[in-house]
């Protein structure tokens, strides 16, 4: 079995199929590029891959888990939100949180897990000095490990600003590190390197490089085949909510 | 009557004014959140009950809402509650600006883009936190100028209260000029009025000001 196992996709609204019968696999470390014009239905397999909405029929398999089933029951809202974590995502228009600075944006998620944690422990555990040490010590933790993911994206020095007063690139690399923190399984960009110039498309280019080296599973949906062609191991190609082409892309 | 009397006689009713008005706003603000969760509910006939009951309450004066919850029990029910008049006042004027706070909010939270919310989703985000930590503290800075003006308007409709008699600001002034025959006291009062309103300005001023760290 493949590290990803998209089967048999489809999501219809209003009794028209939006995307149809989509079937891929993909390996760990491996990027997959989806191309298609705009309209093609791109946005919409990854909202579903990504649990945003759920697919009409299909099945999701990632690293040997069920991750949706259109067969099974209905999923809780809790188990939703678990296997949210496992799949990343950042979105075109990148959706940072304006009141949070880049450290809050990308430590909110872990900082919330904690909070539960912490009282989890501290129902076990009633002494107070103990509890405090533990919060301490996964504070520490959620920031050592946000500051590493800020530092690799070269935004060492960007932790306290707030997302207003990032560039486009920055902007991204904060959504990139939001989504990297909680170690997802497979990281999705819809998009990432849409009405830019080029020299940003190459900045892009190096950052998905750079997760590629530390074998980083990547969804990719573009519009540019010069994109894709720089940074996919596999290609798919959409068009009317179908794929008609699919091609492994060997890097010279 | 001296000045001073006069302004002792009115600071009481200032108190009540001032009672009044926190209680009715440390009960209203709230309440109007769970309004606005009803409002905009996904169960369609709680969301139109609410909606119906927020217009009713909006499209008519308070001063009636008011004179119907404290005679409204004694007429209609036959129950004789003691001592009914404050909070008769207060059960009205929650009410009514619960329901204003609660069309500021909901236009508040309908301003913000869904992208914000399935940021906190694909985090694994709860809906809960999500509402709470992400899209909440935008809506509150968005709704704010709104919400000061309604609490402003506030101060000035707890004097709404004397119409059953409750001795609030105006009332006490009233009973100075009908016992010692001067027109005045009454005048003065707007001089309290003056002062709660500019003090509640500064407040929101500073507030807005600090919420400016972000766009
Ligand atoms: N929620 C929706 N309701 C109705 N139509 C939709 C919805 N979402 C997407 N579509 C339609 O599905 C098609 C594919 O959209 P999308 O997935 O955004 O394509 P792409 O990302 O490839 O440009 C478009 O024709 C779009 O209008
Ligand atoms: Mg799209």
């Amino acid at each position: 079995m493949s590290y990803i196992e998209v089967s048999n996709f489809s999501k219809s609204i209003n009794n028209k199929f939006i995307i149809q019968d989509i079937n891929f696999k993909l390996e760990q470390g491996e990027v997959l590029v989806i191309l298609g014009k705009s309209g093609a239905g791109k946005t919409t397999l990854l909202r579903n891959i990504n649990l945003l909405d759920l697919p009409n029929s299909g099945r999701l398999d990632i690293d040997g888990e069920i991750v949706y089933n259109s067969n099974e029951p209905v999923i809780s809202n809790k188990e939703l939100q678990k296997r949210h974590k496992l799949i990343g995502l950042v979105f075109q228009s990148f959706n940072l949180f304006p009141q949070y600075t880049v450290l809050d944006n990308v430590t909110l998620a872990l900082k919330l897990n904690n909070k539960k944690k912490i009282a989890e422990y501290r129902r076990k555990i009633k002494n107070r000095k103990e509890v405090l040490d533990f919060s301490k010590k996964l504070e520490e933790e959620v920031f050592i490990k946000a500051s590493k993911i800020l530092n690799d994206l070269d935004l060492g020095d960007k932790l306290n600003s707030y997302p207003y007063q990032l560039s486009w690139g920055e902007q991204q690399r904060t959504a990139i590190a939001r989504a990297l923190i909680l170690n997802p399984k497979v990281l999705c960009f819809d998009e990432p390197t849409s009405a830019l110039d080029p020299s940003l498309t190459k900045e892009v280019i190096s950052v998905i490089n750079e997760l590629k080296n530390k074998k980083q599973t990547m969804i990719i949906i573009t519009h540019e085949i010069d994109f894709a062609m720089q940074v996919a191991d596999k290609i798919i190609v959409m068009d009317q909510g179908k794929i008609i082409e699919e091609k492994v892309n060997y890097h010279e | 009557m001296e000045f001073i009397n006069v302004t002792l006689d009115l600071l009481m009713g200032f108190g009540k004014t001032v009672l009044i008005f926190c209680i009715v706003l440390i009960l209203s603000l709230p309440l109007g959140l769970l309004v606005t969760f009803g409002s905009m509910s996904k169960i369609k006939i709680l969301k139109e009950i609410v909606r119906k009951i927020v217009w009713i309450i909006r499209g008519t004066p308070l001063l009636l809402q008011v004179i119907i919850v404290y005679y409204g029990p004694g007429l209609w029910l036959n129950l004789s509650i003691r001592n009914f008049r404050f909070g008769a006042v207060i059960i009205a004027f929650v009410i009514n600006y619960a329901c204003y706070f609660s069309e500021i909010y909901r236009g508040g939270i309908e301003s913000i883009a869904k992208g914000q919310y399935e940021a906190g989703y694909v985090l694994g985000l709860s809906k809960s936190e999500t509402f709470f930590k992400i899209i909440f503290p935008q809506v509150f800075k968005r709704i704010l100028p709104a919400i000061s003006n309604e609490i402003i308007t506030l101060v000035k409709d707890t004097s709404l209260a004397r119409v059953i008699a409750m001795e609030e600001l105006i009332q006490a002034a009233e009973e100075i000029m009908a016992t010692n025959g001067i027109l005045w006291p009454l005048l003065y009062t707007g001089v309290f009025y003056l002062f709660f309103s500019a003090i509640l300005t500064k407040i929101f001023e500073k507030l807005e000001n600090s919420l400016n760290y972000y766009k």
